[in-house]
């Protein structure tokens, strides 16, 4: 049995060798999952994109609390994973890497972070590492502004925090495993924590201009540049325009490209102002009608008023006439 | 009927030699051109024998490899490639040095060629193997072809560096977002010591150098070439003090703001830093000269060289031969080949060895007459 010391730390390094064996320890049955972990571990996952949702670790003073919370890791984890939605992996590697920070911070005991880092496999020889190391979990730090020799970098306590911290935030973000066979109440959290997350996100985004009138085409096209797989050019000027041409304004735009990989918000943002003939040759593009989208392949989910109009923005225009302008 | 010549002379290159295969072969993606460097890529081959069988009878003017590792190389788009990893690649150009040569961009002379080797000499040996600590095994260098290297670094630590990862490998190289000084307590300005390691160390050690081996701010502006006579000034207002700056890391000790130190520490870092071609290194798709193939634009090898100083890329490089070709020229030109001055002159005939006029042809700087 772990002791309360080591419960503790467990939940507050959830990726030690040791924490590991003491969730195995706990016993959680993934085929009869326990309610409260579950909850839980939704709750951890929103926290990470409603400012709202409070999660704080190492607040329960009991050992079932303690174990509950170590439980919530993993859990959450799989959430994310079964959301397939880039954003929010993103999010949620982000908030459990600041949390495992403060933590670290708070400890202040560099004898900790020597061990800690031993175990996410930073190799540290003689106080230093490598700069692929380095370069690996701080990819936007000037390594032109480090004592390099040798391709070893030194490491002070405040960096050998962020380094920990920052290669936690990448793993989690390449950790794919997920047990194969999950019972269908993973798939509920998930659904419930998706919803939630949509209605923060589409505030955000597009204030009052009216999403659902949307022809089915750019909303496929929106829901592939969250889901943070690569867009093909075609797709994302199709995508870009359209959202010009209603009046979206530049910065929301280049929000909504924002999961896409090499996301670069100079180069979108120039990219969405060409589009509206800001930029380059002044010409204000318009999506291409309904004819050639489907010449592209990206006529998707037609639905029933997809046949009266030739041009995704009469489709907007008549959606947002009938369903009385504003929402 | 300049093609047609280039043409039969890269055919009987191909069917002489044998272009060895760059390591994992069957993972890299070619690319091959005729008019352009490149007119195709996605090309795949799966093995040294197939890649000769491909330049014996297609005969391209250019190919290049990735320097990207993938699945599928010949699928496309991109992303259906399925990379698995990039070497870590830099590209020398004589077009990025700052010279003042007076003759046309895309020609090179003697002192284009010593300043790019020098350049890439400091690369290998002040970068890649002091700094970053590579090993020389893991690098090669290769000519080419026409006005300047490419290094390669194969090495399992750098193969799956991401292209942020490789940018700051570039801005190191290159002293990009450099800043040495910081506050100190009060009014103290702090900087590196003389012997600490990275850009700081280098850059303390030169001032260092320079000042104490210099009479006075004339003598070190005319030793390094550094036109901030302000602050050099400053400096040799009291030479002691300064020195003393740089060996303790208290720059302030010296009659100098942090500003005046941040841009002698720039104007430094230039004299210091690397001049490549950013984009090239940090972009993970890109196709690179296959060595042991002929450059389209010169007729000469693109060739991997053991030791750059004793490297001539007006000799070494020449794999023609001597036999007379009849050119009449098209427009006026120097250059010279294995020690060998060439004059052209417009519409004026002139004999060349083969290996001359390969090179006047791919240049278009002559007519070939048959």
């Amino acid at each position: 049995m772990a002791t309360h010391d080591e419960l503790v730390e467990a939940v507050k390094f959830p990726f030690t060798a040791r924490a590991k064996e003491i969730a195995e320890e706990a016993g959680f049955s993934f085929d009869n999952p326990n309610e409260v972990v579950l909850e839980t571990a939704k709750m951890r996952v929103l926290s990470a994109v409603k400012p709202s949702v409070r999660f704080r670790l190492g607040e329960s003073v009991s050992e079932t609390g303690l174990v509950v919370e170590l439980l919530s890791f993993p859990v959450a984890k799989i959430f994310v994973s079964l959301a397939h939605d880039y954003t929010l992996s993103k999010k949620f590697a982000q908030s459990e890497s600041d949390r495992l920070r403060r933590n670290l911070q708070l400890s202040g005991d560099p004898s900790l972070y020597k061990k800690l880092a031993a175990e996410i496999g930073i190799k540290l020889v003689n106080g230093k590492v490598r700069f692929t190391d380095y370069l690996r979990a701080l990819p936007n730090k000037k390594l032109v502004n480090t004592d390099m020799d040798g391709g070893f970098i030194p490491v002070d306590d405040a960096l050998l925090v962020e380094l920990i911290a920052n290669t936690f935030k990448s793993r989690i973000l390449s950790e794919h495993s997920k047990p194969t066979k999950l019972p269908k109440i993973f798939q509920i959290y998930t659904k419930e924590i998706k919803d939630e997350i949509n209605v923060v996100s589409y505030e955000q985004d597009f204030g009052s201009l009216n999403v659902d009138a949307f022809p089915p085409c750019i909303k496929a096209l929106i829901a592939e540049a969250r889901s943070g797989k690569d867009m093909p050019h075609q797709n994302r000027f199709v995508l870009s325009t359209f959202l010009v041409n209603v009046g979206m304004p530049t910065e929301q735009i280049v929000k909504v490209f924002s999961a896409t990989p090499n996301f670069n918000q100079k180069k979108t943002r120039y990219y969405v102002e060409y589009s509206a003939g800001k930029k380059g040759s002044n010409v204000k593009y318009t999506p291409p009608s309904c004819k050639k989208m489907q010449y592209y392949g990206l006529c998707r989910n037609k639905d029933s008023l997809c046949q009266r109009v030739g041009h995704p923005l009469s489709y907007y225009a008549m959606k947002k006439k009938s369903s009385g302008g504003v929402r | 009927m300049n093609q047609d010549f280039i043409y039969r002379k890269f055919r009987d290159y191909y069917s002489r030699v044998e272009v060895k295969a760059p390591s994992q072969i069957e993972q890299r993606e070619f690319g091959v051109g005729k008019d352009k460097k490149i007119d195709s890529r996605h090309l795949m081959f799966k093995s040294q024998d197939k890649l000769n069988f491909y330049l014996r009878s297609a005969v391209p003017f250019y190919i290049s490899y990735s320097a990207a590792y993938y699945e599928f190389p010949d699928a496309r788009p991109m992303p259906n490639k399925h990379w698995l990893g990039s070497d870590l690649v830099f590209d020398l150009d004589t077009t990025d040095l700052d010279l003042s040569c007076d003759h046309p961009h895309d020609m090179v002379c003697k002192k284009c060629m010593r300043q790019i080797t020098i350049e890439c000499s400091r690369l290998v040996n002040q970068f890649l193997r002091k700094d970053f600590g590579f090993k020389k095994d893991k690098m090669r260098v290769v000519f080419s072809g026409n006005r300047g290297f490419h290094v390669h670094v194969f090495d399992d630590e750098v193969f799956d560096l991401s292209q942020e990862a490789r940018r700051e490998i570039v801005d190191y190289i290159t002293a990009e977002g450099l800043k040495v000084t910081r506050r100190g307590e009060g009014k103290q300005v702090l900087g590196p010591k003389v012997g600490s390691s990275g850009w700081g160390g280098r850059i303390a050690l030169v001032l260092q150098d320079s000042i104490e081996n210099s009479a006075n701010a004339k003598e070190f502006v005319r030793k390094t070439g550094i036109g901030m006579s302000r602050t050099i000034s400053k400096i040799f207002k009291n030479k002691q003090n300064s020195l003393e700056a740089l060996s303790t890391g208290v720059w302030s000790k010296a009659q100098l703001t942090e500003e005046n130190w941040d841009g002698l520490v720039l104007e430094v870092a230039r004299k210091l830093r690397v001049n490549l071609d950013r984009n090239v290194t940090a972009d993970m798709a890109r196709l690179m000269r296959l060595p042991g193939s002929l450059h389209g634009g010169t007729g000469l090898v693109a060739c991997e060289i053991k030791d750059v100083r004793s490297f001539d890329a007006f000799s070494d490089p020449v794999v023609f031969g001597d036999e007379t070709v009849a050119t009449i020229g098209k427009k006026d030109m120097q250059f010279t080949l294995k020690g060998k001055d060439f004059e052209i002159e417009k519409e004026h005939k002139i004999n060349l060895p083969e290996y001359a006029a390969v090179y006047a042809a791919c240049k278009d700087l002559v007519n070939i007459i048959e």
